[in-house]
């Protein structure tokens, strides 16, 4: 399924009638002005109820709570959407981080030591990195990279990456790459932040375009449209 | 499960408790209909401990918003 659902007519009204929901929620919830004390309840008086035999579902309680965050944050409610966002965007790095380790193993670069770190071969070749360097690298994919092995290393693996719209010729060192792509601080140096926040755009550009699929993503699955339960 | 008589006169099963900013939070689920769900605080005066509505939508917004963060962390 697609981690991002464009909001049409249909998904829209469905939105208001989930905030129709909350404001419910939000009448038994808030004090309505009466002193506080009139609303107090002891703790104390909760009882185990043996007679009741309510099977409580956990998914349907999922999905309300759930599509109150979600209302609340559609509805204006900043720190929510940009919580959601952030923990999307984050997955997904996250993902690709992992991936890229197990590109690296798996080409013959790298190893997980006995304490599970990540530790690179010797004497890797620029060759070597040629199954890794595609010719649809990306910022997030360089980000990766440079998240699991030092610059020598980032250096040959850029030797393998044609320059943007100079086909035929290479980047000769990570430096360089920066450099080109702009990914540099005010010396002239690469610059690991700005790389990580280009990767996260790219991310964040990729959802909004629905261009990333997974199929286990439930970010925006989760209850917009009233449909899984 | 533990059930309450809440300030409605209504009768909740008790779903689950988080703690957010060092103040207990619970979820509440009518037992006649468990799609009418609640939170309610926990203070304590004098030793003892109290159910207490929440203060506005402010803090409604936040709480709602950790449940569910740690519902969807759950049921991943």
């Amino acid at each position: 399924m697609r981690v991002n659902d464009t909001y049409d007519e249909d998904t829209l009204v469905r939105i208001v009638n989930k905030a129709q929901h909350r404001n419910e929620i939000v009448d038994r919830t808030i004090s309505q002005g009466e002193s506080s004390t009139k609303t107090r309840i002891p703790v104390k008086g909760k009882r185990k109820n043996k007679e009741n035999k309510i099977v409580i579902n956990k998914r349907v309680f999922t999905t309300g709570v759930v599509a109150i965050g979600l209302v609340a944050s559609l509805l204006g409610v900043d720190i929510g959407s940009k919580l959601q966002k952030a923990s999307t965007i984050n997955s997904k790095y996250n993902a690709e981080l992992k991936s890229a380790q197990e590109k690296l193993i798996d080409n013959n670069l790298a190893f997980l030591n006995e304490k599970g770190e990540l530790k690179i071969n010797d004497n890797t070749s620029a060759r070597d990195y040629a199954n890794i360097a595609t010719a649809d690298f990306t910022f997030v994919d360089a980000s990766c990279y440079y998240d699991l092995i030092d610059y020598r290393e980032m250096d040959k693996l850029v030797q393998n990456i044609e320059i943007f719209n100079d086909k035929g010729h290479y980047y000769t060192d990570f430096n360089q790459y920066c450099r080109i792509n702009g990914v540099i601080d005010s010396n002239g140096y690469p610059n690991y932040s700005m790389l990580y926040n280009l990767a996260k755009k790219e991310i964040a550009q990729s959802l909004n375009e629905s261009t990333f699929i997974d199929e286990n993503e439930t970010y925006y699955d989760t209850n917009i449209g009233g449909r899984s339960q | 499960m533990y059930t309450i008589i809440l300030d409605d006169n209504k009768e909740y099963a008790i779903i689950k408790e988080l703690k957010i900013n060092d103040v207990i939070y619970t979820l509440f689920s009518e037992v006649e209909d468990p799609t009418n769900i609640c939170y309610r605080k926990i203070v304590t005066e004098n030793n003892e401990d109290f159910y207490e509505r929440l203060n506005d939508e402010n803090e409604f917004d936040l709480v709602s918003m950790e449940f569910a963060k740690k519902l969807l962390e759950e049921n991943k």
